[in-house]
């Protein structure tokens, strides 16, 4: 009588199989690679490139009022883009830029802005690219904008069922992380001086599917950077009306020169004042007469 | 500084009250009326003469008009309790030629506002009207006239010196002030004198 041997080995081969999908269910999230996206622009890397150029020792800033201002995106110094994505989208460079603009629009002693074209500043140009903007354009004082997202995507245990194809579509098991950090530094060109700095940020996770993850990452950057803009520009306004007292209560720190064409204001002030009602409550108090 | 018959006379307050500082508290009040009513050269040389008058409604801060608000009441209070009328006279024969003396002094200025232009000059009116008045008052004019000078000579050597505005777009001017004295001291000595009754 013939035996099969398929038979015998079957619950073996079962056993097996089943310890080898084990094995590969704890093991999933090591063998799915995890993906990383970096985006970013450095205002220290534009001005300071390279370890071995000297810091600019900056001198007291002279602001002839109303100030021009220049608005820019500081250029990324970034070669290698193999696991960089594109830049801020345009439309959204193009918003933020309305944004920062208003922001520096609303002041008084604001002339005029002007919005800066990439291709007039290059990496690594330092103060001496800004001192050509402002030989070109007129500016006083420039709005360096920086950005720096990073993006990440992790696979949980749930990720087997990727294997299943089926769960690659059905199955949130890919972990995304936004992560992006925004800044507006304002100098003063002549004198190399920083006037003040604004910072925007902002963080975004999910949970997708493995056929899903690259669009929500898509759709996670532009997110990122819509809400780092408006945390910002928020920022901005902050920072505009804290500057505006320090330009009263610190006179040393800044110097400002007012340009033909400013507005005289006369105001009696309130020691004047304080001894007017004085001399009142003086002369009421002793009952004179005419 | 009390009334001719020792009264507190409110009454005294009611048309510099309606005619300086109710329409500066609605020009502050009011978002973008600055632009429409503040001296500026280029709107005046288009012939929008009224802002030599308006313009001294124009304030830059609620505490510039505050401050300014508070001397011109005392200032035109005071003068209201001796010569009824007399403020309002000044302001508005002094207001325009503050105006064209602080845009003629200052070219670079494109505009101006602020009320305390009329106020120092209702200063030395009072000053010249408490000194006119003798005793105890003439101590205290020569005392007001004293301090107009101190302050104009100190903003004079060192604009700014009492008065920021926390917006560094507005700059503390002392030509108006200067000019409103003067044209306060010349009233005072001239056209504000009283007439002599006729004898009988």
């Amino acid at each position: 009588m013939e035996t099969t041997p398929s038979r015998d080995y079957a619950p073996r081969i079962i056993a097996l199989a089943l310890i080898a999908v084990l094995l590969i269910t704890l093991s999933t999230g090591c063998m799915l690679p995890s993906r990383t996206q970096h985006r970013s622009s450095s205002v220290v890397e534009f001005l300071y490139p390279g370890g071995e150029q000297p810091f600019v020792d900056p001198t007291t800033p002279t602001l002839r009022l109303p100030l021009r201002v220049g608005i820019a995106f500081v250029p990324s110094a970034q070669r290698d883009f193999r696991h960089t994505a594109e830049a801020l989208p345009g439309t959204q460079r193009q918003e933020l830029l309305r944004q920062v603009s208003a922001q520096f629009a609303s002041l008084p002693f604001v002339a005029s802005i002007e919005e800066i074209p990439d291709i007039y500043l290059r990496t690594g140009g330092s103060f001496e690219n800004l001192d050509q903007v402002r030989s070109l354009l007129g500016v006083d004082v420039i709005a360096l904008i920086s950005h720096d997202q990073m993006q990440g995507r992790v696979e949980n245990e749930w990720s087997f069922a990727y294997w299943t194809i089926v769960g690659a579509y059905i199955v949130p098991a890919s972990k995304n992380e936004t992560h992006t950090l925004m800044e507006a530094v304002v100098y003063d060109i002549e004198s190399r001086s920083l006037l003040f700095r604004a910072p925007g940020a902002s963080v975004i996770k999910d949970h997708t599917t493995l056929v899903r993850s690259a669009p929500e990452l898509q759709e996670d950057s532009e997110e990122g950077f819509a809400q780092a803009s408006t945390d910002l520009t928020t920022n901005l306004a902050d920072q505009l009306e804290r500057f505006k007292v320090r330009l009263k209560e610190e006179p040393e720190a800044v110097v400002i020169q007012h340009r033909p064409g400013y507005t005289g204001g006369g105001s009696i002030g309130s020691g004047f004042v304080i001894i007017l009602a004085t001399l009142a409550g003086w002369r009421r108090w002793t009952g004179s007469t005419t | 500084m009390a009334a001719l018959d020792g009264k507190h006379d409110m009454s005294a307050l009611r048309w510099p009250t309606l005619f300086l500082v109710v329409p500066a508290a609605i020009t502050l009040a009011v978002a973008g009326a600055n632009a429409g009513l503040i001296a500026d050269r280029s709107a005046l040389s288009g012939g929008q003469l009224w802002r030599l008058w308006t313009g001294h409604w124009v304030h830059f801060s609620t505490t510039h008009f505050w401050w300014d608000v508070g001397a011109t009441l005392l200032l035109a209070g005071e003068l209201e309790r001796r010569r009824p009328g007399i403020s309002l006279r000044f302001a508005v024969i002094a207001a325009p030629l503050i105006s064209l003396g602080a845009l003629m002094v200052r070219p670079e200025m494109s505009a101006y506002g602020g009320l305390s232009g009329l106020a120092m000059g209702l200063a030395t009116l009072l000053s010249t009207e408490l000194v006119r008045a003798g005793d105890r008052d003439r101590a205290i004019g020569w005392l007001l006239g004293g301090l107009v000078m101190a302050k104009l000579g100190a903003e004079l050597a060192r604009p700014g010196i009492f008065v920021t505005f926390v917006d560094p777009a507005f700059r503390a001017e002392p030509a108006a002030h200067v000019i409103g004295a003067i044209l306060g001291l010349i009233h005072g000595k001239t056209v504000g004198r009283r007439r002599p009754m006729p004898a009988g």
